[in-house]
């Protein structure tokens, strides 16, 4: 009987829902502040409306991140934050980074 | 190139932590608002908890009125104006206006009362407590406007 693969190795760190690049860049760009509003991260992150509701959608399901919904007058705005779960992810998956990066 | 998504290469994983650098940072627009509010919040509580000693009949009214409005105006606001929420800026807000509540509620109107046993309290009296109850909540509107992080 063969000996079951061990998960030592820092690439088993990796979080596969933030390693995708739009969806770490989103994480990343939410862990400086509290909350973003939707239009103001899709700038900053040069992506589309369309890709960031996306992304963002598969992150609140995983309670990486938090989708606000609000008015502000007749306007509709979405506000997003990332969770407590989020940033201890984040956290996870830059340190698997790290070590990757050392080893190299 | 060697890993596929699921095993970056070193390179790639620096790439990757060189993206990571690149967070939102809230503008000083955005903190000077969490910190107006706060402020406002804060001195809007001391104001309110210290003319009551003071003030009689429609000026008591009316200036309980004006708390409600300038504490609901300022969060409304700062939700209005801001596009970022700063980092712990809420948790910094809710500490400053909650000091406000203790300080005045333990301290000032037990002094404020005392002080009204030999004489009536007077508005720059009433004005002055209001100052130093609002004292941690301005404290706090100073971490958010100063706070880069």
């Amino acid at each position: 009987m063969t000996k079951p693969p061990s998960r030592g190795h820092a690439r088993h760190q990796l979080d596969e829902v933030i390693h995708a690049p739009v969806r770490f860049s989103i994480v990343a760009a939410l862990v400086g502040v509290d909350e973003a509003e939707f239009g103001h991260l899709r700038d900053s992150i040069e992506v589309s409306d369309s890709v960031l509701s996306k992304q963002a959608s598969q992150l609140e399901a995983c309670g990486y991140v938090k989708i606000r919904k609000g008015y502000v007058g007749r306007r509709p705005r979405t506000w997003l934050a990332v969770t407590p779960a989020g940033r201890a992810a984040f956290r996870r998956h830059l340190a698997a980074l790290n070590a990757i990066a050392g080893k190299g | 190139m060697g890993g596929g998504p699921h095993q970056p290469t070193p390179e790639q994983a620096r790439a990757q932590l060189t993206a990571s650098r690149r967070q939102l940072t809230s503008s000083t627009r955005d903190r000077m608002a969490h910190a107006l509010a706060t402020a406002s919040g804060g001195l809007s509580t001391g104001l309110l908890a210290t003319s009551q000693n003071v003030a009689h009949g429609l000026a008591r009214v009316a200036v309980a009125i004006a708390f409600f409005v300038v504490w609901i105006g300022a969060a409304v606001w700062a939700e209005r104006t801001s596009r970022t929420v700063p980092r712990r800026a809420r948790r910094w807000s809710l500490c400053g206006i909650a000091g406000s509540f203790v300080l005045a509620l333990c301290v000032v109107l037990p002094w404020l009362n005392l002080q009204a046993q030999d004489s009536p309290n007077t508005w720059p009296m009433a004005l002055l407590a209001a100052l130093v109850v609002a004292v941690p909540s301005l404290a706090t509107a100073a971490v958010i406007a100063l706070r880069r992080r």
